[in-house]
């Protein structure tokens, strides 16, 4: 066999990966630090008692501490204990949802973390507010997945 | 004894350099992706009217008074405008009525009376009992940020009827 079909490259002084090879892998290695470092968070991933959507928002504001109020489906929930029924409080005259009310004025605290569905109704939401407000809460944020999360 | 021809020196070798920053990369990649979540929450700051409430005051300027109502066709915005043209009287407020299909027709309203009153921060906004809490967010959003620039950063929910 007079031509060598794989020749061995590592008789040169520069054998292995050449520095283009590894400049372009540092570089891209930097780019998705980047992305990353922007785009993901170091909160805790999001616990909800019961399956839900969160609305997405441009927003990039943090989320801090607070008394978490959670709207899904089917029940209302502070803080992860059960504290009404989603259809029962839609039908409700009530202006405020009581259970909640009370829930919020048990913990005693001043702010207020809403996570509701996408597809929570309007009048919902304002009763809980309404509730959250009537406890003595007055920062009332709404949770919601912010557009630059992968 | 200095010599006469410098023999020319070869390069200096990157790659090691190199190598320690992708080995330095290829363990902090993996650590973030392990530690962290994809998912990034953001909290959007909920002000309701109560009934007995009085909002503290705004400061003065052409536009007394703005208010966003949500429609099943769309959008109504509600301005007092301060009539600024000489046959006006002092203090005479004009009243205009813009409709809105959309939300970039209800920003590009929004603009104009920004433009207005530069200095005006708030917004009421009474959503409908069919806006969901996406639709809700997503309006939120539209009055606070506009193509051009930030609209009305302060936006006051009224309570469903």
């Amino acid at each position: 066999m007079s031509a060598r079909r794989f020749r061995l490259r590592s008789a040169s002084p520069r054998a292995g990966l050449e520095a283009p090879a590894l400049a372009s892998l540092v570089d891209l290695l930097t780019l998705l630090l980047v992305v990353l470092l922007r785009t993901w968070s170091s909160e805790a991933p999001l616990d909800l008692p019961e399956p839900a959507l969160l609305p997405v928002s441009r927003a990039e504001d943090p989320t801090g501490p607070g008394v978490i109020v959670d709207i899904g489906q089917r029940g209302l929930y502070v803080d992860g204990r059960r504290a009404g029924s989603v259809a029962f409080h839609l039908q409700s005259e009530d202006a405020v949802v009581h259970e909640v009310g009370e829930a919020l004025s048990a913990r005693g605290g001043e702010r207020v973390l809403l996570r509701a569905d996408e597809g929570t109704p309007w009048p919902l939401i304002s009763k809980v507010l309404l509730s959250a407000q009537q406890a003595g809460y007055r920062e009332i944020e709404l949770v919601a997945v912010s557009a630059a999360s992968l | 004894m200095r010599r006469l021809f410098r023999g020319e020196r070869p390069p200096p070798d990157a790659r090691p350099a190199l190598l320690a920053v992708a080995s330095l990369m290829l363990v902090i990649v993996p650590m973030i992706l392990l530690t962290s979540s994809g998912q990034k929450l953001t909290g959007i700051g909920l002000a309701l009217a109560g009934p007995e409430e009085e909002l503290p005051p705004l400061p003065p300027g052409p536009v007394e008074s703005l208010r966003v109502e949500v429609e099943p066709q769309g959008y109504r915005v509600r301005a007092g405008v301060r009539r600024s043209d000489v046959r006006a009287q002092i203090g005479e407020v004009e009243q205009q009525e813009l409709l809105a299909p959309d939300l970039p027709a209800l920003q590009a309203h929004l603009g104009r009376l920004k433009a207005l009153d530069p200095a005006r921060r708030r917004v009421q906004l009474a959503p409908h009992a069919e806006t969901d809490a996406a639709a809700l967010v997503a309006l939120v959003d539209a009055l606070r940020q506009g193509p051009d620039g930030p609209l009305f950063p302060e936006v006051v929910l009224e309570p469903a009827p």
